[in-house]
């Protein structure tokens, strides 16, 4: 693998790291949520550090090391997506059982008061 | 028998009024409320100003959000049947006996009422026409008896219907079929009278051209998911229910 291209993914995994842990500490971002960010960061970090493993692992599929990162990136981010969307969905269901309920609530409010 | 009309409003302020006075001169003795999914106009007030309930919703939810108000309100005060009345003024209120009565008499769980039997007094659009068909067929081949309108907007529930979407099914549901489907999944008769509509007079469809490339595909998806949950269904609800 090109040297240049090792310096730049430990650089941005280092990079990519330290921003989360820093939105972790502001409370942007929640640690559950993160878990992925951080496999992501580190693998990102170690693939330079354990080049030979991984060579030999893009060898076996019979691609590039480089591909094989592009493989693994978009992998990730797919898996990452889905997770997203599933929480999407429920977050979505959540709030609409909330809107209704509240709504429904707010009028029994109004006809106790009426009553009063 | 208690019964509920929802009449389903979104920046309606201009029918509804018309609406309601509709519903109170038949006056059949139903319950009225009016869901009013945060509209940006007076709609709020006007209903308020006719003495009619209202719910309103604090922010905009979609007509799954609004059909999901109107069920919990029926579940919550134990009605036995909750009709559907679009807020639009496409609906006619001497209609509604038509859709009741076959579930007071016990013949039917959910009635559709349908443009397409009878006499044709609504046409839609040619594209929807052929997406109506192409669901239609679809649901009459699951459920092995005809139904022909599927996209219509004007349907009674009873109780049984009203306790499986209230208390069972809180998942989201994104059109009509969805709803025909699961509730024929959980073990309730849907049947189909000719009604009379109006054209629409004010407000614009659900609708839009883009919806009509996208809608065909994502209703295909639905039933799809249906499918799917048709075991668990018949296992965790229907079978408890009916014993």
């Amino acid at each position: 693998m090109n040297l240049n291209l090792q310096i730049l993914s430990l650089i941005l995994g280092i990079l990519f790291l330290l921003v989360i842990l820093y939105n972790i500490r502001r409370k942007k971002l929640s640690p559950s949520y993160s878990v992925l960010w951080i496999v992501l960061a580190l693998f990102l970090i170690l693939i330079p550090v354990f080049q030979s493993v991984f060579i030999s692992i893009a060898r076996f599929f019979g691609v590039y090391a480089e591909n094989l990162i592009y493989i693994l990136l978009i992998g990730f981010l797919l898996i990452y997506v889905l997770y997203i969307t599933s929480k999407v969905v429920r977050l979505n269901n959540q709030v609409k059982e909330l809107i209704s309920n509240s709504a429904i609530l707010e009028d029994e409010l109004n006809q106790l008061k009426k009553k009063q | 028998m208690r019964i509920l009309i929802s009449i389903i409003a979104f920046n309606e302020e201009n029918s509804i009024p018309d609406v309601i006075r509709d519903l109170n001169e038949h006056n059949f003795g139903y319950d009225i409320i009016v869901i009013d999914n945060a509209s940006s106009d007076k709609t709020k007030s006007v209903c308020k100003g006719l003495n009619v309930r209202t719910i309103s919703h604090c922010v905009n939810s979609d007509i799954n959000g609004t059909w999901k108000t109107y069920l919990n309100y029926a579940y919550r005060n134990g009605y036995d049947i909750v009709c559907q009345f679009d807020g639009d003024g496409q609906h006619l209120a001497k209609e509604l006996p038509k859709i009741i009565e076959p579930i007071i008499r016990k013949e039917a769980n959910q009635v559709i009422g349908s443009r397409f039997l009878g006499n044709k007094t609504f046409q839609s659009s040619f594209v929807r026409r052929i997406g109506i068909r192409l669901f239609s067929f679809i649901l009459s081949a699951i459920f092995k008896y005809k139904i022909k309108d599927v996209t219509s907007g004007f349907i009674a529930f009873d109780r049984r219907v009203i306790e499986f979407f209230a208390k069972y099914y809180k998942a989201e549901i994104n059109d009509p079929n969805q709803t025909h489907l699961l509730s024929f999944f959980s073990g309730a008769k849907i049947t189909e009278v000719p009604v009379e509509m109006n054209l629409r007079q004010h407000g614009t469809s659900l609708f839009n051209w883009l919806n009509s490339i996208i809608y065909p595909f994502n209703g295909l998806f639905n039933i799809v998911g249906c499918m799917l949950l048709k075991k668990e269904i018949i296992k965790d609800w229907t079978k408890n229910y009916e014993s």
